[in-house]
């Protein structure tokens, strides 16, 4: 294994600078964790170097220096603190120790020929038995990782605004140093001291450079560096990169170091921390731009953009008053338009299917519905001898739908005739699926059944023990479906043979859906499953809060659900983490149907829901007369949907 | 609605036989294969099986309910593991580790294998110990979370949580011993746990899966190195990666952190023939066709293997090599 190997940091040249969960220390160093083994050759209180600095206390090792807290004892009236830097060489590598000792002398002079309140002043250079030391401004304060991390949280945006601005104007003159612009380098919250008034300080100029225009060794810490620099390209937008990467983790306390190197485009500011605002966002989404040429073109062109952030803006006062913060009036929820409205004789938990220009929809009052998909007017209707709640579905020129009566039904789709009918043991409120011409349902009598679409007749059956109320779900050559005994099953589809079954804690009587090898499905034991197609195993579970009846609906590269505890959810494919969560307060037993970036359902506060796939958000809400546990189906911009209302709606969608 | 009532009685309407009809059904539907036409008596007699038999009847299910599915036999899989200090350095920091069982289940027997290359990191013996602490922690837990309950027919736990914590739990594990002796070591891990034919791989650092079958060889996993993120994300060749100065460079390892984030694939086997973890001892000295071509050249697992680790020494070999190869088919 390479030596080199060394997460955190990219300082590899032989500086053995520890880790980054070391904390950084005020000058520059850092102190290594209670781990490290290296033990640098730390002086003790009281020795004076020149005749003239007397060590006081340590400040902080790092990898190749060790900083004190230093007294300037040639001010005897006074207290003239300075910080002492002492570099020591634990390299055995001589082509190394003299690196690092260049590095410290490049420190040492380019910072005294360095003039700015945020650069620490140099006040001497020297060498004292075989060792280099420099001697610094003490600046008091800390650094801006510690702040972070008593924070315990993101920073407030006008706090991180305001040294975004002082950090932007000392960037602009090290940029602009002649003859050749200085580039930090190392731009981070622990290079970042912060003092008790505010002020900014830059510290550890250990890498910052000259600028030579050619392929250089690759220094920065990961995390924050820009990706160029790993091109071995160090330009002042790299800086910016830097910085950006600095305000994004201040302003979510993300650590850009834990995360998968440039990836802040994948964690928008805002969406770790709305809070702050979109001005301020784009600002630091601009210089975190992936190409050099698309970042601010510098330091002062990113410093203007800063100052027009509201919170700067309003400081300065030059605008007029910034809208208040949170004053932005929670009016009436969007709703939409009603398009037709046709009432029933009782609840209608069936959900809609939509076909040939035709709504089918099952009721409690025994009747499946034939209604005009554009008008909302009545075409047909088909009496069974029990309520429906089973939902229909078209095959050919038929519509099948189970029945309490324990049928199953097949209707003709234009004129409601009966072709033909299969009779179960006990209710049918599983719903019919179809491949080709076979018909797959269960029933209460704990059988499901494989059906033969043109004649009704039995293909095959499969028992379980318990009713199944899920519908099935067809892939492959299996279908999958829950049981009331708590299994998912998998069935041979040809014959009806098992090939797996997995148990989960309570029935299911979410219908499974199949995505990417698995089979999704929620059980009532508040679980949605993803399950190995092949073996049954799960993959993931996902655990909400209740019962998971609503029925999956993967859709890109996430799969959406309801669940009792009132939330739905959009639950990554790969890993089963979640994307987002909208509550409605009320449980939800109704599955999504998503449309043209839209995701629908329905829950039992009565209401319609239409969220934003991407992220959840409301768009808009429909308030229908009783609990909605129906299944919405979308067709040409409108939306169909039962209530218990006895009514079925149409809304614009 | 009147003019359905008349149509109520359930007298199913024929529809006439389907001609040539030879869906994948009629075959096994007997004398349902559309030849004959059906009488609604039948159906009703059909479902007139009492349908209240309660759970732990003990009358036997399926051999009543039709045909039974003939399990597939489980995968046959051959696996072999080797580590080689190669021709630089002074130790082997490389762990590697298989273990291939057979799970009972009523529809068929499984095959459940776990696949494990760690490579260490860490002066004096830190690589070592981490990169075996590594293999024994998730080795152990697997086992006792897995295959234990497995052997008793029950497999209910989340397999990409289980391979995670598996992994975290050996991060905490060097972390901890890390802590106590002043030590840095760490390691990469990549573990590829075998279910039935899908693999569910755990992985944090550069260690390599790949898959190899008829269409080539497919790497699984991303490395955790900022140049491995460059290529990933398009800007640096992949050719690059061998030779760029900083490709050991890793952002993620086992047991330097007090937590650890896991990649984790889910992945079906599909059509592929071999499963390949390599260190990056391997990957770094020999590319990818040629892994491909000796793979697939030699019948024997345990014999690629050797082939392997002999094609990277030939190549300098400037760092340990380990490889595990399994064979799916």
């Amino acid at each position: 294994m390479a030596l080199i190997k060394k997460p955190g940091t990219t300082r590899s040249i032989g500086v053995g600078r520890p880790q980054e969960d070391a904390e950084a220390d005020p000058q520059g160093t850092t102190v290594p964790g209670a781990g490290q083994r290296t033990v640098a050759p730390v002086m003790q209180p009281g020795v004076v170097l020149q005749g003239r600095y007397a060590i006081e206390d340590t400040l902080g090792i790092g990898g190749m220096s060790v900083v004190y807290r230093g007294r300037d004892l040639r001010f005897k009236d006074v207290v003239r603190p300075c910080a002492i830097k002492e570099m020591y060489q634990s390299a055995p590598d001589s082509n190394t120790r003299l690196l690092n000792l260049k590095n410290f002398e490049r420190e040492a002079g380019l910072l005294a020929t360095l003039q700015h309140p945020a650069i620490p002043r140099v006040y001497d250079f020297f060498e004292e038995h075989g060792r280099v030391y420099l001697i610094l401004e003490l600046i008091q304060g800390k650094d801006l990782e510690t702040v972070l991390d008593e924070a315990g949280g993101p920073l407030a945006e006008e706090r991180v605004a305001r040294w975004a601005v002082q950090l932007c104007e000392v960037l602009t003159y090290l940029h602009n140093q002649q003859p050749e612009p200085i580039v930090f380098r190392d731009m981070k919250p622990s290079n970042v001291m912060v003092t008790p008034d505010e002020r900014i300080v830059l510290i550890d100029f250990g890498i910052a450079r000259g600028l030579v225009r050619t392929r250089g060794t690759v220094i920065g810490t990961e995390g924050y560096s820009p990706p160029e620099q790993y091109k071995g390209i160090a330009e002042p937008q790299g800086d910016l990169y830097a910085l950006g990467a600095t305000l994004h983790h201040l302003l979510t306390a993300s650590d850009p170091r834990t995360e998968t190197p440039f990836t802040f485009h994948e964690r928008p500011l805002r969406q770790l921390n709305p809070v702050v605002s979109p001005e301020l966002e784009a600002v630091i989404e601009k210089a975190l731009s992936y190409d050099m040429k698309t970042r601010w073109a510098s330091a002062d062109e990113m410093r203007q953009a800063l100052l027009q952030t509201p919170t700067l803006r309003s400081q300065s006062g030059a605008s007029g008053a910034a809208p208040a913060k949170g004053a932005t009036p929670r009016g009436k929820v969007a709703s939409t338009e009603l398009v037709w409205r046709f009432t029933c004789e009782d609840e209608v938990r069936s959900s809609p299917h939509v076909s040939n220009g035709m709504v089918f929809i099952g009721c409690y009052d025994t009747n499946l519905y034939a209604l005009d998909a554009g008008r909302g007017e009545f075409r047909w209707k088909y009496a069974t001898e029990g309520g429906i709640s089973s939902s229909p579905t078209v095959w050919n020129d038929i519509v099948i739908v189970g029945s309490e009566d324990g049928a199953v039904y097949a209707c003709d789709l234009r004129r409601g005739t009966l072709r033909w009918t299969f009779r179960t043991g006990k209710p049918v409120r599983s719903s019919p699926r179809v491949l080709e011409r076979v018909i797959f349902i269960g029933s209460d009598d704990q059988h499901f059944y494989a059906i033969d679409g043109l004649r009704g007749s039995q293909i095959w059956k499969y028992r379980t023990w318990m009713p199944i109320r899920s519908s099935a779900c067809i892939a492959g050559d299996s279908v999958y479906f829950g049981g009331g005994d708590g299994f998912v099953y998998a069935l041979n589809m040809k014959n009806g043979g098992v090939r797996w079954k997995q148990r989960t804690q309570q029935p299911v009587i979410s219908s499974p859906a199949f995505a990417e090898n698995m089979v999704i499905v929620g059980s009532m034991d508040y679980t949605l499953y993803a399950l190995d197609s092949e073996g049954g195993w799960p993959i993931w579970k996902f655990r909400t809060n209740h019962y998971v009846n609503s029925s999956p609906l993967p859709f890109g590269t996430r799969v959406f659900v309801g669940s009792v505890d009132g939330c739905m959810y959009a639950i990554e494919l790969k890993n089963g983490k979640p994307g987002w969560k909208y509550e409605t307060g009320s449980q939800i037993t109704s599955s999504p149907r998503i449309e043209q970036g839209r995701l629908y359902f329905g829950a039992a506060d009565g209401c319609v829901y239409c969220l934003d796939v991407a992220n959840g958000a409301l768009i808009w809400r429909y308030e229908t007369g009783g609990p909605v546990v129906s299944t919405p189906a979308i067709s040409e911009g409108l939306v169909y949907i039962g209530s218990l209302d006895h009514a079925v709606y149409a809304l614009r969608a | 609605m009147d003019m359905n009532e008349s149509d109520t009685s359930g007298q199913p309407v024929d529809p006439p036989p389907a001609a040539g009809d030879d869906a994948w059904w009629s075959s096994t539907a007997g004398d349902l294969d559309g030849t004959r036409p059906l009488d609604a008596r039948s159906v009703m007699a059909q479902s007139s099986l009492p349908p209240d038999r309660r759970p732990g009847d003990t009358e036997p299910l399926e051999e009543l309910e039709g045909p039974r599915e003939t399990p597939p036999a489980p995968l046959a899989i051959v696996a072999a593991a080797m580590r080689h200090i190669g021709q630089v350095r002074q130790n082997n920091q490389d762990s590697v580790y298989t273990l291939i069982s057979s799970v009972p289940r009523d529809e068929g027997d499984a095959t459940l294998g776990l696949f494990i290359v760690a490579d260490g990191m860490g002066g004096h013996d830190g690589g070592e110990i981490a990169s075996r602490l590594a293999i024994t922690t998730i080795a152990r837990h697997i086992i006792a979370e897995l295959l234990a309950p497995a052997l008793e027919g029950v497999i209910n736990v989340s397999l990409q949580a289980l391979v995670v914590e598996a992994v975290q739990e050996a991060n905490r594990a060097i972390w901890d011993q890390a802590r106590l002796t002043g030590s840095d070591m760490g390691t990469t891990c990549t573990a590829a746990l075998l279910l039935g034919r899908s693999l569910y791989i755990g992985h944090v650092g550069d260690t390599r899966a790949y898959l190899i079958g008829p269409a080539g060889i497919h790497q699984l996993t991303t490395d955790h190195s900022a140049v491995g993120r460059l290529i990933e994300m398009g800007q640096l060749d992949p050719s690059e990666s061998r030779d760029h100065p900083l490709r050991s460079q890793l952002y993620r390892t086992v047991g330097q952190h007090p937590e650890v984030s896991v990649d984790l694939l889910f992945q079906p086997i599909g059509d592929a023939t071999h499963l390949l973890l390599a260190s990056d001892g391997l990957w770094g000295c020999v590319d990818d066709d040629h892994l491909a071509r000796i793979v697939q050249g030699i019948e024997a697992p345990n014999r690629a293997v050797r082939s392997l680790i002999e094609a990277a020494n030939r190549a300098g070999g400037p760092d340990n090599i380990s490889a595990v190869l399994v064979r799916l088919a």
